[in-house]
């Protein structure tokens, strides 16, 4: 598990779009950096994010060595009822973050 | 020759900068912007790794709310100490936090709970002018050590600080601007290393960029060198976690 | 104080470092080619695709884009998935992202690595088919692929 900082607001009025930020905290090692001894850092990314709400998908996003390090993604969602934000990140070796905030949809 | 030179360096006076300017003024207005953006700045992912370190280490049962008991502390650091006769950074100041009372080992500078820590004692003091005291004969002495040794030429490319910092201030260096190389700003979250950077961790490169040893690890220019990086400073807002190029 | 056996050690390192090849940067072929790879070659139609850059970026390891299609989640034709490509990078597909009915609209912002000044592309595909393309110029100062490789 990595730290992430996740951005959900409080409270939302159905219907509305409601931003949403979530970032982890990962070096997304690009497999082009040596160390100082001159011996490569291979590839190691995060390679999936998704954001669901009341278990329904908002963003899938497939990640490559091209996003930066600590990869920030800032998308919205449509505001129904009060529910779970859920994250989830998952990386190349499988191993899954997550985080979870609650909506409350006045 | 050297010695002769160095002399005739320190007769000619400080070379001190006009007006200390931040980092900030030399950045383009998107990396300005993540810096002020207080949930995008990538430093505030280890400030908050600093924040639960503030509990699980034990800091918390002596300082309580850190918001609260840290607000100002780390703009006045580092600070003269006459009882142990030298400078005292904030590094420092947390290792004897650890070591005298709380029985626990010392972090070495520079390492990441070490950066962590720091970050989240340096954010609480964000937005507050960097405020180091120099009134005292020993604060002025430390401040004229960490002085000589910021326009000491080093390394293979024969190289001081200065040179770079104060006679090449806002001026490129290929293609980028040169800052005054002020201090107010860290632990800084550092797009080049896209990782955060102690103090400690930048003077390193610095000197590795002119191809030079860094003090050796205990010696007390280290602290005497921080106590003129950051009263040069004086007067800046401290912005940790600032976000530099 | 470095000894005799430390410096030749870091001197093979540094050998080390300027025999192996500095990774090569992709051409606009390998771009187009990696469009093809995930959305097959099919021709571009005019559609609302926004990128969102700054036109100059100090550091290539984060530049802060926006990528978005001004067409409603529930459309008939709705959007089933985008992806950012770069003409110079040493890999030209940088992310793929697609959107569930409970977003609000189809927009992601985040921050990439560029190796250096170069066009992004990003193609959006529809539900019917259709693929659509915008193009982006960003200048970058420093590259983020073959600048301070070594990690110090």
């Amino acid at each position: 598990m990595f730290n992430t900082r996740i951005r959900v607001p409080e409270t939302a009025v159905a219907g509305e779009a409601v931003q949403i930020r979530a970032m982890i905290m990962h070096p997304m090692d690009n497999g082009f950096t040596y160390t100082t001894q001159g011996t490569i850092i291979p590839v190691d990314i995060i390679t999936d994010f998704t954001c669901r709400y009341l278990g329904d998908e908002v963003i899938h996003v497939r990640l490559e060595p091209g996003v930066s390090a600590n990869p920030i993604f800032t998308f919205s969602l449509r505001a129904t009822e009060t529910g779970p934000v859920d994250f989830e990140w998952i990386d190349q070796h499988g191993d899954v973050t997550t985080a979870s905030a609650t909506l409350t949809v006045t | 020759m050297r010695g002769l030179a160095l002399f005739l360096l320190c007769l000619a006076g400080p070379v001190v900068a006009e007006e200390p300017v931040s980092g900030y003024e030399f950045l383009l207005p998107e990396t300005q912007a993540l810096q002020d953006d207080e949930f995008a700045n990538p430093g505030m992912l280890w400030v908050d790794q600093g924040e639960a370190l503030w509990e699980s280490e034990g800091c918390a049962s002596c300082h309580g709310d850190a918001s609260v008991s840290m607000r100002g502390v780390g703009a006045h650091y580092p600070v003269w100490s006459d009882e142990r006769g030298r400078v005292v950074t904030l590094d420092q100041q947390i290792n004897l936090c650890r070591s005298e009372r709380l029985g626990q080992d010392p972090w070495a500078p520079g390492s990441r709970e070490m950066t962590a820590l720091d970050a989240y004692v340096m954010h609480q003091s964000r937005g507050l002018p960097v405020a180091v005291a120099l009134d005292g004969d020993e604060e002025r002495a430390a401040f004229e050590r960490g002085r000589i040794y910021y326009e000491t030429p080093r390394g293979q490319l024969d190289l001081s600080c200065a040179n770079c910092h104060v006679e090449n201030e806002g001026r490129r260096l290929r293609g980028e601007v040169l800052s005054q190389g002020q201090a107010n700003g860290f632990p800084i979250y550092r797009q080049l290393w896209q990782d955060i950077g102690s103090l400690d961790r930048m003077i390193r490169w610095c000197h590795e960029s002119v191809r030079a040893e860094p003090p050796a690890d205990g010696d007390p220019v280290w602290g005497d060198l921080e106590f003129y990086l950051r009263a040069r400073g004086n007067g800046l807002v401290v912005e940790t976690p600032a976000v530099r190029r | 104080m470095i000894d005799r056996r430390s410096l030749l050690a870091g001197a093979g390192g540094l050998v080390a470092l300027t025999v192996v090849a500095l990774p090569a940067s992709a051409t606009p072929a390998d771009a187009a080619a990696a469009i093809t790879d995930l959305f097959g070659d099919r021709p571009f139609s005019q559609g609302p695709v926004v990128i969102e850059a700054p036109p100059l970026a100090e550091t290539g390891n984060s530049v802060p884009i926006t990528v978005r299609v001004d067409r409603p989640v529930d459309d008939p034709d709705r959007i089933t998935r985008l992806a950012i490509f770069s003409e110079n990078n040493p890999r030209p597909s940088i992310l793929e992202a697609r959107f569930g009915p409970a977003a609000a609209e189809i927009s992601v912002a985040t921050n990439i690595r560029l190796n250096g000044t170069q066009q992004i592309i990003c193609v959006a595909e529809t539900a019917g088919g259709e693929l659509y393309r915008a193009v982006h110029e960003i200048r970058v100062v420093v590259s983020a692929c073959t600048t301070l490789e070594a990690q110090f």
